[in-house]
């Protein structure tokens, strides 16, 4: 059944792609249980390599074709040759996620940690399962290798599946969506100038949006795997609590970090090379490619580069440095991440110049046309529950936090409560009525 | 989560005392399955689309959703409509025109107000009249009120600058704004409410009496008397006066100004002959020709709705005046009579001249 409402999911979203995905994860799982059946290692090997490579060739096929026939493109024009002509490759939706799970089974059997699945169905429900396919959290074969056969549901654990699921949904839809729109309004107008405290408002803003829509996305995805029967890893824990930008990738898409680590970083050597250099060079390449993984642009690139040289940085002098200011570190790296943000967010070099001239008080402008005071608010509120722990919640409001957790239906009214306020506010989003048509 | 599943049948009791949504809005046809849509997404978004707007309770649903954004966040969700100081609501045209953000720039402005001037000219030697009224807007009437981010950044404005080339061109205007604006402190009745974008009724009569009279001198013969009677206060406010708060969608009133309204009625002589008028007007000339003025004192009167829509021809079929021959029509009036608030005078003269003299 999961399966099956899985499937008709994606092929809702994306019908012109669910039978290609079908089709590579069945060519990978049929090149897994021959790989298993054959004696010889190295050919064991192979078929498992060309597993993984057909693999990476789709995603790379599908992701990147338009950015590198772009590029070339630029760069035949800049020679004075002729371009090459080619139709533009649309992108199936969660294929990042598809190509990542698939690479945790191939590997994993390869490295004989988890035993090969012995029905498509299964690998199929492991690969396609609807809830975190489309924006993760990226789930390794190890982790559900069980729960794929069998599992376990009970009222228990969809009552608190649903919780969590109304949680991830309030995030995206009461809090991202709004101080979404207000770093939208304020990006848009990036080079047509926008004042200082309107770029700073942008940031911030930004930075909400993408931490609860993220965040809640994968919240929504675990508390559906949760009423499923499935226990999905955690993906955030509290990132702008962090004191570096180390501690911040144990904290953001914490999934995408360990996959990363075990299945790129460590087999490149990990910590375990023979240089700083090479060291610094694995630290860099795993984040430049980390960045491209988000996107196939240049400012993808960037911002993974950015990311991986604050690695470098935190391990050469940057964690020993910050280290005796102590409560401070968290604001630092918070504005380190921020500046991050910015290439995240824009996408060309003059779009950077402006609005990193406006954060840093260069633009020309004092503007704060573009700042909704309604946005502040939710803003407020995202700021709040981004630095404050539900941890610390509890410690300064035990009473109120035991009455909740003890009387059976506080917790639900609260959810149902929250559920009903994103329902509205999903039918009333799309609702914009004119006071007379326009011409 | 039973509960929550049944939420929309609990919407169905809200329904059967619920308003329907005021504004202008385009509802989503039933989408019909193509293999093309299917593919390319339509299909489904439209499909999303549907359901949603079909939902059981939809409209309670969108007036909840407006309500708790407006009490919570003070927020006009959906809508155009920006929430000033003290409760004050604009839509975000008036305020662009108070603060120079529309402006049209000079040059156009002067070549827009050349057509004008060579329009009423060309008029003027076939024996038609004609003149441009400055209408009050919103914004320009109750700046006090608008939200400070707005005013850190003015400039040059379409009013002032428009204004300034009639008077170097002599075009034929009377200006309702500068006139409204210095019986702001000194009228007894409010002209504009706080929650609407038009002029209050009270305004509105007033607005319409020193018209016709400006008609009268205009073609030097008096036109059926507008007579303005007794005047009382009244605590509810009619809904042209709250449009803005209308379109907001809310569940709750908000409070309002006492708003003034007036008895009145015309005198007519059998014996007067009245002109015949085309009004080439934007929203503000639907009060004055829903009250039947371009009838009882006009004869025959047209509305250009922003020099587009023809009503009331287009109450019974589609009628623009694409479908017209403008220079037949403007040259078969007496009077022609342009209106427009600041806010819309960046489409200001509607684009009639173009379609006078066929560019």
């Amino acid at each position: 059944m999961a399966l099956f409402f899985s499937l008709i999911f994606y092929a809702w979203g994306a019908p012109q792609f669910v039978l290609v995905l079908i089709a590579i994860a069945y060519l990978n799982f049929l090149l897994v249980r021959l790989a298993e059946r054959q004696r010889l290692e190295h050919r064991r090997k192979i078929l498992f390599i060309l597993a993984i490579g057909i693999t990476l060739l789709s995603l790379l096929y599908y992701k990147y074709f338009n950015f590198i026939f772009h590029n070339l493109n630029g760069i035949l024009f800049q020679l004075g040759a002729e371009e090459i002509e080619a139709s533009v490759v649309s992108l199936p939706i969660g294929i990042s996620f598809f190509t990542f799970q698939s690479i945790t089974y191939i590997v994993d059997i390869y490295r004989k940690d988890q035993k090969q699945l012995l029905r498509f169905g299964d690998y199929l429900l492991y690969i396609m399962l609807f809830p975190q396919m489309i924006a993760g959290p990226i789930v390794r074969f190890s982790e559900v290798s069980k729960e794929l056969i069998s599992r376990n549901i009970s009222l228990t654990g969809v009552r608190e599946g649903w919780n969590r699921f109304v949680i991830g949904l309030s995030k995206k839809v009461l809090i991202a969506n709004s101080v979404g729109a207000q770093a939208d309004l304020i990006f848009q107008n990036t080079l047509t100038g926008i004042g200082t405290l309107e770029a700073w408002v942008g940031i911030l803003a930004y930075s909400m949006q993408i931490y609860f829509d993220f965040s809640g996305y994968s919240d929504m995805a675990i508390g559906l795997g949760r009423m499923l029967g499935f226990r999905f890893p955690e993906n955030f824990n509290y990132p702008y609590l962090s004191r570096s930008i180390t501690e911040f990738w144990k904290r953001w898409h914490m999934t995408l970090g360990t996959f990363m680590r075990d299945y790129l970083y460590i087999p490149m050597g990990g910590n375990r090379v023979s240089s700083n250099a090479r060291l610094y060079f694995n630290l860099t390449t795993v984040f430049v490619l980390s960045g491209l993984w988000h996107g196939a642009a240049w400012n993808f690139l960037f911002w993974g580069l950015f990311h991986g040289a604050f690695l470098v940085f935190d391990r050469v002098f940057l964690v020993r440095v910050l280290a005796p200011l102590k409560g401070a570190r968290v604001p630092i790296t918070f504005l380190i991440v921020i500046f991050g943000w910015v290439l995240f967010r824009l996408n060309s070099a003059a779009e950077f110049s402006a609005f990193y001239s406006s954060l840093l008080g260069f633009a020309n402008s004092s503007s704060i046309l573009l700042i909704e005071p309604h946005s502040l608010k939710v803003l407020g509120i995202a700021l709040l529950l981004s630095f404050l722990p539900v941890s610390i919640l509890e410690n300064v409001f035990p009473r109120l936090f035991r009455l909740v957790q003890a009387q059976f239906g506080i917790k639900d009214l609260i959810v149902l409560g929250l559920f009903l306020l994103c329902a509205i506010s999903i039918v009333g989003s799309d609702f914009n009525p004119f006071i007379y048509y326009r011409f | 989560m039973a509960v929550a599943l049944s939420f929309p049948h609990w919407i169905c009791f809200c329904e059967i005392w619920e308003q329907p949504l005021v504004g202008v809005y385009t509802r989503q046809d039933k989408p019909v399955l193509e293999i093309s849509s299917l593919r390319s997404g339509k299909f489904q978004e439209d499909v999303s689309v549907y359901v949603t707007e079909n939902i059981s309770g939809y409209r309670t649903m969108i007036r909840l959703n407006n309500q708790w954004r407006y009490s919570l966040l003070n927020e006009s969700a959906g809508s155009e409509v920006v929430i000033g100081k003290e409760g004050y609501l604009y839509e975000q045209a008036y305020i662009d025109a108070w603060t120079g953000k529309d402006f049209l720039g000079e040059e156009e402005i002067r070549s827009r107000t050349a057509d004008l001037k060579r329009l009423q000219d060309t008029l003027c030697a076939g024996g038609v009249e004609s003149f441009i009224v400055f209408a009050p807007g919103k914004g320009s009437y109750y700046p006090e009120y608008i939200p400070d981010r707005f005013m850190s950044v003015t400039g040059p404005t379409n009013y002032d600058a428009f204004k300034t080339e009639m008077d170097r061109l002599d075009v034929n205007y009377i200006d309702l704004r500068d006139w409204f604006l210095r019986m702001k402190d000194t009228s007894q009745h409010e002209l504009f409410p706080k929650t609407g974008v038009h002029w209050s009724k009270y305004g509105e009569l007033l607005a319409a009496d020193s018209m016709f009279h400006y008609v009268g001198s205009r073609i030097r013969q008096p036109l059926p008397e507008l007579v303005i009677g007794a005047v009382h206060l009244a605590d509810t406010v009619c809904n042209d006066e709250q449009d803005a708060e209308r379109l907001m969608n809310l569940l709750e009133d908000i409070p309002d100004l006492r708003m003034s309204y007036v008895n009145w009625h015309i005198e007519a002589d059998t014996t007067q002959k009245k002109p015949r008028t085309i009004v080439i007007s934007d929203s503000y000339f639907w009060g004055m020709f829903n009250l039947g003025f371009s009838e009882s004192v006009l004869d025959h009167g047209r509305f250009w709705f922003y020099g587009n829509t023809v009503y009331p021809d287009a109450y019974y079929t589609d009628c623009t005046i694409e479908d017209l021959s403008v220079p037949l029509e403007l040259f078969s009036s007496d009077v022609v009579i342009w209106i427009s608030t600041d806010a819309n005078l960046r489409n200001f003269p509607f684009k009639v001249p173009e379609k006078f003299y066929g560019e």
